[in-house]
């Protein structure tokens, strides 16, 4: 009963807050100044057309009726958003839903895996650390880590491209695949499309794992230091144990729900990745959308970046109490 | 009334409408082109590769419609009318092979085996159809145009509904447009315009011309996120001067990724792409670099109606205070030169323009910063310096915001460099930046700005008669920049005003209204009446710097020749045409000869 | 298995100075005490309490102390550095000096004529400004928010906890973008506010528990059943205890405002009207053609540097502070809800990722 109020409750939380995303930015639609539409209107105006002529030339371009009421917009929004109807892009004039169908995959691609290699490596590493801990290997990691976490991703990113890019000419400087693939169900288009991946991913992980690689050294020497693991000790079991059993297990449930959350967070950093990766995701395209104040497709991406933010943070608290079996009361469990 | 670009009728309100709408996307090419490249060429068929700065799949060949119009690939799809020589001044017969000018009549003639890639001949009713539906989308020709007819099968002809010069009608209608609109694709909107303009403009501005039927030498082949493929048709007059099968263009976003792929030969060829000296001089021998006038470059329009740039001693301070060839040689002295005398001629044509007139002139300094004329004439005007500062009479500051496309690079070191020299001179001067969308969406039509950053003439190949920049600069500006000016159009932000200004010959002054003596050039057919009025109105840019130029841009473009590829010398006169990587194929000036 | 002392410093194996439970927290009302205590004593006691003794913990992790001298530098280099450096203007040197070649442009000048060096001093004093309000306004509405909702609970705990569960749901960095270019900010204090505006909300939530913890206190309980208002008890008994874990997170958001105003000057979203190291790794890229050429890499590896360094300043600061706070919080906070201590900490890493 417990535990089904406390599913409740987070459902309910996710809705809510994607809804009250939503209505921010439909509020922020309107505030922005000088939407295309508006710069059609000024435009016109400026040539002496008469303003009830511009009204009517920008309705039948558009679709638009500026002289709907905010409710009835706002109605029409939801209801458009409802049926999956994000808007029509002024900058591409094709429907926000496909440029985030045919854009989004990548980013996802790029950012999973690096959140992926980020934990896969804190992990290993951290635990490494941790096990060896005092020694050379850990002082030297533990500067590493920090040195790495000092550099903004997008510098390495530059540095990378200068590198392998331009200087070595190992790798490409950008886009999603070589002018010859094409997208299907091919070796070389996969191999092609990890090729273009690897310097963003490799830029995103660098920076991203020190600290934490730092953090889970710091669980699992925790964990070392704790009491079970010492009654285990005493108990005779093989270190081998311990350290699947005990250690892993407790040093790594923590950083579960960061892993999701990390990859929320990271499809926002997408925006300046893509730009220095000319790597054309959603965060390409929000960029390409902010420059062009093309809002349609600035805000269908930010309320898609957001829905898989909430959505994370979400499936994180859903099935955290299914990982770790400590958590037993709903109320005291939070995610973050 | 015949005049460039003046049009008050409500009809055409429509056309200006898509025309605004179409220069967000087309003014890009004129900014920076960007591009790129990587992998390398497999071993197919003979192929030249070049390179395009949009997705390919993205492109739609209908230039009516504003959204990812072509930039340089129609360049290849479709052939020019003609071709402008920029080293001859001469028009190149090219799709239209003869024209006859009748004083208010104008007669094209299609050149003869034309057609397009889907076996039919190209017609003069292709031709007249797509003539028509300019005069809907606001082409300036509809200004003089009355009829268009087609006599017999070959044969255009136009009726004017007065006497209209001829060096402006045949730039008008000759230059810089192509074969593109087949009626049996676009018959449907003329008649919809025809019938409904209103319905008839969305219609056409809506359509995406995804799978284009070609009249160039090249057509069609296939698309995708990457590249476009373009195959050789054999049916076309020029196709034996051809001896590659495949024309591509490959999609590079950035201009480093497009200057990495010339360097590394992944690509034969880019058009208008900014290249720094330090990159130059790394590129392989084999590179060659065409340069041409862009008749267009970095200038500075003032707001006329702000208290202190409204007035003429400061703008002329200003000119004075900046030291041009120092700002070609902060942003790049390969690619860009410093116009030698302010007014609204492009530099390479000024002095052939002028004449023997050009010594009146003033060069404001070229290359220095002549402090004491700006002290001086701001003195007079009743300016004076406090504290370093120069303020106005009633001791206001005189405060000069630049403000520049934050997306153009080269645009901000040259104001970079104008702010410190204005600041040196003691003129409270910043840069503000704006994405180049935002300027072109907001600042440039509303006006908000105290000093903007665009171009100061009106572009190639127009810009090289200088009637064109002078109405540019004076009267109605290509970017539909609201700087108030006087003078300027109402949609300008002027009201057509009379401008006084010193008379040339030393004493006096000189009182002229630039928007009907312009108007007065356009009706004439008389030469000394054209170069009366071109000097005159030249001095008046001179003189009441109604914008202010800085620099002009030279276009680089670059092709791959080497034991691969048989192309003139950088300098021969066949080049210099806009783009010299479309146009030599046609002349058998760019063959494929090896590996 | 290495056997580890649990009460022996996670991280650097030092024996633990500060030692666990209420006796060493602090109040400044000592519960119900009717001793009148002057200010002056109040604030020495402060003074010993929060800042002399945790300093001298900090003080002997070597981390702290690089990342001290390191920020001191920066410091240098805003205040006396940008006022006796002359300010980068075009034309002031030969253009397209290399690094190391004359003294007045010692690590070279661009391709119009100006003072690498110059231009990356000139940088730092707005950044430093940034920095300061950006981390400010960060910890300070997550104090208020989070000691405020998990001290009072009930209604407003909800309320406050929704409000920043929807702002934590919030994509921070495409947020700030859009606010930017609607805002235009100008001002290095509001654009640090504006690049926080909603990186408080993950520190608020941990805060809370942190207080949820803290009111259980026996020291805060014995304020309460005597009356003291709540404000005063935050204050007074809480806030004060909170203060090493809020400085931890000031050097984390710190940090991220320089992550993402570097940024956001890089990608032209802010207005490029001040010096700033982004600006100069835009100009080297794209105009002086610094990747493809060779030449002018310099122009990017001293902004980078600079970038580098200060984040580096303050993530050392940040993780010996660390040292001052967690023995404590993690000892305090284990048992049952030890993995939510966990999870914060979590918390506080992920988001610096921008």
């Amino acid at each position: 009963m417990r535990m089904n109020s406390y599913y409740l409750k987070r459902t309910v939380r996710a809705v809510l807050t994607v809804w009250i995303v939503i209505t921010i930015t439909f509020g922020m639609i309107r505030l922005l100044p000088g939407g295309p539409l508006e710069q059609l209107r000024g435009k016109l105006l400026r040539q002496g057309v008469s303003p009830s002529r511009v009204n009517a030339m920008i309705e039948s371009y558009q679709n638009v009726q500026p002289n709907q009421s905010i409710l009835e917009q706002y109605y029409e929004y939801m209801t458009a958003l409802l049926t999956g109807d994000l808007g029509q892009s002024f900058l591409q004039k094709e429907p926000v839903t496909a440029i985030i169908g045919d854009a989004l995959p990548w980013t996802v691609f790029v950012m999973v895996m690096s959140t992926l290699l980020i934990f896969v490596i804190a992990i290993g590493w951290g635990a490494l650390m941790a096990y060896w801990e005092g020694s050379t290997f850990d002082l030297v990691s533990s500067s590493a880590s920090i040195l790495f976490a000092a550099v903004p991703f997008y510098v390495l990113g530059i540095v990378l491209i200068i590198v392998f890019g331009y200087q070595l000419e190992l790798l490409p400087t950008g886009h999603r695949l070589s002018p010859t693939v094409e997208p299907g169900l091919s070796l070389l288009f996969v191999l092609d499309a990890i090729d273009h991946a690897i310097l963003p991913i490799t830029s995103m992980v660098l920076t991203g794992a020190g600290l934490q690689v730092l953090a889970m050294r710091g669980n699992a020497i925790q964990v070392l230091g704790s009491d079970f693991v010492r009654v285990a000790r005493l108990r005779g079991l093989s270190d081998r144990r311990i350290s699947v059993r005990y250690v892993a297990r407790n040093a790594i449930l923590p950083m579960y729900t960061g892993f999701l959350t990390l990859i929320g967070f990271n499809l926002g950093g997408s925006i300046i990745l893509e730009e220095v990766f000319s790597y054309p995701g959603i965060g390409y395209y929000m960029f390409q959308a902010l420059e062009a104040r093309d809002y349609p497709l600035m805000m269908g991406i930010f309320l898609i970046i957001t829905v898989a933010l909430v959505m994370a943070v979400y499936i994180a608290d859903l099935t955290y109490g299914l990982i770790d079996p400590r958590v037993k009361s709903g109320d005291s469990r939070e995610a973050y | 009334m015949v005049e460039y670009g003046d049009r008050n009728g409500e009809s055409l309100d429509r056309r200006r409408f898509l025309q605004l709408a179409g220069a967000a996307s087309t003014v890009t090419v004129a900014g920076c082109a960007n591009l790129v490249s990587n992998g390398n060429d497999d071993n197919e068929s003979p192929r030249h590769v070049s390179h395009v700065n949009q997705v390919p799949a993205d492109i739609q060949w209908n230039s009516s419609n504003p959204a990812n119009t072509p930039q340089i690939t129609n360049r290849v799809l479709f052939d020019p009318f003609v071709k402008y020589n920029f080293s001859t001044g001469k028009f190149i017969p090219y799709a239209i092979s003869e024209w006859n000018f009748g004083g208010d009549t104008f007669e094209l003639t299609v050149r003869d085996g034309l057609t397009w890639s889907n076996g039919d001949d190209v017609t003069a009713s292709d031709i007249a159809t797509q003539l028509r539906i300019g005069l809907y989308t606001g082409e300036p020709y509809a200004d003089f145009t009355e009829s268009i007819k087609t006599p017999d099968d070959s044969t255009v002809k136009l009726q004017f509904d007065s006497t209209v010069n001829e060096q402006i009608v045949t730039f008008q209608i000759l230059a810089d447009r192509f074969v593109h609109q087949k009626e049996s694709e676009f018959g449907t909107y003329l008649e919809t315009l025809q019938n409904d303009e209103q319905k008839g403009l969305k219609q056409l501005g809506d359509f995406a011309y995804q799978e284009p039927i070609a009249s160039g030498p090249f057509e069609h082949d296939s698309v995708g996120q990457e590249q476009l493929r373009l195959t050789l048709r054999d049916d076309h007059p020029d196709a034996e001067k051809i001896n590659f099968d495949e024309y591509v263009f490959e999609y590079r976003e950035s201009n480093q990724q497009a200057q990495q792929a010339l360097q590394n030969g992944a690509i034969d060829s880019v058009f208008s792409l900014f290249v720094q000296t330090d990159i130059l001089k790394n590129f392989p021998k084999k590179v060659t670099q065409i340069q041409t006038p862009s008749n267009w470059g970095y200038g500075l329009y003032p707001n006329h109606s702000d208290p202190h740039l409204g007035d003429r001693a400061v703008r002329q301070a200003i000119q004075y205070v900046i030291n041009r060839a120092q700002v070609r040689d902060n942003v790049s002295p390969d690619s860009k030169t410093a116009p030698e005398y302010p007014v609204g001629i492009a530099s390479d044509n000024q002095t052939e323009w002028l004449g023997d007139a050009v010594d009146d002139f003033d060069t404001y300094g070229v290359d220095s910063a002549k402090t004491k004329q700006a002290t001086t004439v701001l003195e007079e005007a009743g300016y004076q310096k406090q504290n370093g500062t120069w303020v106005d009479s009633d001791g206001k500051t005189v405060e000069l915001p630049i403000m520049v496309p934050s997306d153009w690079s080269d645009w901000n070191t040259a104001t970079d460099t104008v702010v410190d020299q204005l600041t040196q001179f003691g003129f409270q001067a910043t840069k503000e930046t704006r994405s180049y969308d935002a300027m072109l969406g907001n600042v440039f039509p509303n006006g908000n700005f105290v000093i903007v950053a665009a171009g100061w003439l009106y572009g190639a190949p127009q810009g090289s008669f200088p009637y064109f920049s002078l109405y540019h600069q004076l009267v109605k500006n290509n970017d539909s920049v609201t700087y108030n000016y006087p003078a300027a159009d109402s949609s300008r932000g002027g009201n057509r005003a009379d401008v006084t200004v010193p008379a040339r010959s030393g004493s006096g002054t000189m009182t002229v209204n630039p928007a009907e003596r312009l108007s007065e050039l356009a009706g004439s057919t008389d030469e000394s009446t054209v170069n009366e009025i071109t000097i005159e109105q030249a001095w008046v840019t001179n003189q009441d710097l109604p914008m202010l130029p800085v620099l002009e841009k030279v276009e680089q473009t670059f092709i791959t020749g080497g034991e691969e590829w048989d192309i003139p010398k950088p300098d021969a006169e066949v080049a210099q045409v806009q783009w010299a990587n479309t146009w030599l194929p046609r002349q058998g000036e760019m063959q494929y000869t090896g590996n | 298995m290495k056997p580890t002392d649990s009460t022996s410093d996670a991280d650097t194996g030092q024996p633990t100075v500060v030692s666990d439970g209420p006796e060493d927290t602090f109040s400044f009302e000592t519960s119900g005490s009717t001793v009148e205590v002057t200010w002056s004593d109040r604030l020495q006691d402060f003074y010993e309490e929060f800042i002399y003794k945790p300093g001298l913990v900090a003080w002997d992790d070597r981390r702290t102390r690089i990342g001290a001298v390191i920020m001191f530098v920066y410091l240098l280099m805003g205040i006396p550095g940008a006022w006796f450096y002359p300010a980068p203007s075009t034309n002031q040197v030969k253009r397209g000096l290399g690094p190391f070649e004359t003294l007045d442009a010692p690590l070279g000048s661009t391709g119009s004529g100006e003072d690498v060096l110059g231009m990356v001093i000139h940088a730092t004093p707005e950044m430093l400004i940034m920095v300061v309000s950006g981390g400010i306004f960060a910890t300070s509405v997550a104090v208020l928010i989070g000691t405020v909702a998990g001290y009072k609970g009930g209604a407003v705990d909800r309320a406050l906890t929704s409000f920043s569960d929807v702002a934590m749901s919030i994509p921070g960095l495409p947020l700030v973008m859009v606010l930017a270019v609607v805002f235009r900010p100008r001002d290095p204090v509001l654009i640090g506010v504006l690049l926080t505006i909603n990186y408080w909300a993950g520190l608020g939530r941990s805060i809370r528990s942190q207080v949820l913890t803290l009111r259980e206190e026996s020291y805060v309980e014995a304020a309460r059943t005597m009356g003291v208002s709540t404000p005063r008890i935050l204050l007074k008994d809480v806030i004060p205890n909170l203060m090493p874990f809020v400085l931890v997170n000031f050097a984390n958001a710190a940090r991220y405002v320089v992550f993402a105003s570097v940024g956001l000057y890089y990608l032209g979203v802010l207005p490029s009207s001040v010096d700033n190291w982004g600006i100069q790794l835009e100009n080297a890229y794209s105009q002086e053609g610094a990747l493809v050429g060779g030449d002018a890499l310099y122009q990017l590896i001293a902004p980078m540097i600079a970038i580098m360094g200060i984040a580096l300043g303050l993530i050392l600061l940040a993780q010996g502070l660390d040292r001052v706070f967690n023995p404590r919080v993690r000892t305090r906070l284990a048992g049952e809800s030890e993995a939510t201590a966990e999870n914060e900490d979590r918390e506080t890493n992920t988001e610096v990722n921008i």
